[in-house]
């Protein structure tokens, strides 16, 4: 008999919990909660509205069968969910004219600081993961305005459009620098969100 | 499929979401049709999944994993799965929830929306009230902890590995088949084979002799030839111009009637007839009996 030592993969979890299995669900919060709590509170600054769209993501893996392991890793679906998610809310905020929730999605110096900390900073963080370090060498490869621009895009979701007026920019010069700038990341870390 | 780079080049974007509206809906169209750009996206995605890894690190309170459980218990006591499952559809998280300003003016939680806002879903709320002993039970389950379930799946994945293995096998048997047959094929469809096809007066039997001069082998092909009958067998004779018969060789066909034999032949003679005789087990110097299929050797 095999003991529960054993590493279980993440495909076999999501088949396992695709059969009912509440245990698959709990291994795959244990693994993949903390990187997605932590980019919807980038996102949110707001632990409360951070709770409601990790929740919603692992009750959305739960609940239906969107999540297709032929098209990527449970962890990316789960990262991109949640900041599709944590955006709309803020683009609701926004809407409402709570001003003070969202601020914090135009302000660069806030959102650029995670980027800019892996960039300028590398050895701040005591405990990187290997997909950390992964991650730091594939933001070397950009420039630091098209980390900029990404930065603005991932955790502030702004548009093409809204980007060139932030930075006072061409929209043309902003497409550019956003293309060069996912191709690369493509290029330099085809990895997988793994656990924390 | 298209070969128009531009798509290709909005994938980022798209993945992004900095796409406009009139883009992202040109995009989309485009992307039903191409898997290539289908397959670009989900590259993307995996890219900017990762840039995860780039906000602090902020731990979920304990409370959550505690809330996440006891809804997905709850759903599933209570067929909640069915219903989300009907009315989802398999949209991935990108596509099903980017910029969708009309859906959220509108206050429609849309696809993903299952437990968004103040607490559970409708029918996540409708299982809770009527599955508590449910729950009660599945967390008993839970309790036996994830050891078990590793035990369940590692005993899974040994009967899948076995399975592979012995898929492996049969394989492995069907390609040293093929390969048989192609070296078969190779053998007796080049040009220095020569052929003659036997028949009778009255049909069937037939038979086709395929015979390799450069390789000096011989395939022995017939079908509709019942068994010979016990003590007997059928040989094969090759016949040059008014010489006697030479022996090309005994066999036996099976019990429908059908033989296909490999065999070496004789080197550095030419034969204008073929025959087939019955004969005693073990074949005879020359036939005791009248051919009862005959042809000529043509080609080569």
């Amino acid at each position: 008999m095999t003991g529960p030592s054993l590493h279980v993969t993440d495909e076999e979890l999501v088949a396992a919990m695709r059969t009912g299995e509440e245990r698959a669900l709990s291994a795959l919060y244990d693994r993949y909660s903390e990187s997605i709590y932590s980019l919807a509170m980038s996102i949110l600054r707001d632990a409360g509205e951070a709770d409601e769209v990790v929740a919603d993501a692992f009750l959305r893996l739960w609940n239906t069968t969107d999540y297709d392991p032929r098209r990527g890793s449970v962890g990316a679906y789960l990262a991109v969910f949640v900041r599709s998610r944590a955006l709309d809310r803020v683009r609701t905020l926004r809407r409402q004219g709570k001003a003070e929730e969202a601020r914090a999605a135009r302000d660069p110096s806030g959102l650029l600081l995670p980027v800019a900390e892996v960039a300028d900073r590398p050895d701040e963080e005591l405990q990187r993961g290997e997909e950390r370090a992964r991650l730091d060498e594939a933001l070397g490869t950009l420039t630091d305005k098209q980390r900029t621009v990404i930065g603005l895009a991932y955790f502030g979701g702004l548009t093409h459009r809204e980007i060139a007026e932030e930075l006072s920019e061409p929209i043309g010069t902003i497409k550019t620098r956003i293309r060069d700038g996912m191709l690369k990341l493509r290029d330099a870390f085809p990895f997988t969100l793994t656990s924390t | 499929m298209t070969n128009d780079t531009r798509w290709f080049e909005m994938a980022g974007g798209y993945v992004l979401d900095t796409l406009d509206a009139e883009e992202r809906a040109a995009f989309e169209r485009q992307l039903l049709s191409d898997p290539a750009l289908r397959a670009e996206v989900d590259a993307h995605r995996e890219a900017i999944a990762g840039l995860a890894h780039a906000a602090p690190r902020a731990a979920p309170p304990p409370a959550l994993k505690d809330r996440i459980m006891r809804e997905a218990r709850a759903s599933r006591a209570g067929g909640a799965v069915d219903e989300e499952r009907s009315g989802a559809g398999a949209l991935s998280p990108p596509e099903a929830t980017g910029r969708d300003d009309a859906r959220v003016r509108a206050g429609e939680k849309g696809p993903a929306g299952a437990a968004r806002g103040s607490g559970p879903a409708p029918s996540v709320q409708r299982a809770r009230r009527g599955g508590q002993w449910l729950a009660i039970a599945a967390a008993l389950v839970v309790a036996l902890g994830l050891g078990a379930l590793a035990q369940q799946i590692e005993q899974r994945r040994a009967a899948l590995a076995d399975e592979l293995v012995r898929t492996q096998a049969r394989l492995d048997s069907t390609a040293t088949r093929l390969a048989e047959r192609d070296s078969l094929l190779s053998t007796f469809l080049g040009p220095d084979v020569v052929t003659a096809v036997l028949s009778g007066t009255d049909q069937p039997p037939s038979a086709r002799i395929f015979w390799n001069r450069a390789t000096s082998t011989m395939l022995v092909t017939a079908f509709n030839l019942p068994p010979a009958p016990d003590g007997r067998t059928y040989q094969l004779w090759g016949i040059a111009g008014g010489d006697a018969p030479v022996s090309l060789g005994t066999f036996q066909t099976d019990a429908n009637g059908t033989v296909v034999v490999q065999r070496a032949a004789p080197v550095g003679v030419t034969f204008d007839i073929g025959a087939i005789t019955e004969e005693p087990t073990g074949g005879s110097a020359q036939p005791t009996t009248a051919p009862f299929l005959v042809g000529s050797w043509t080609g080569g």
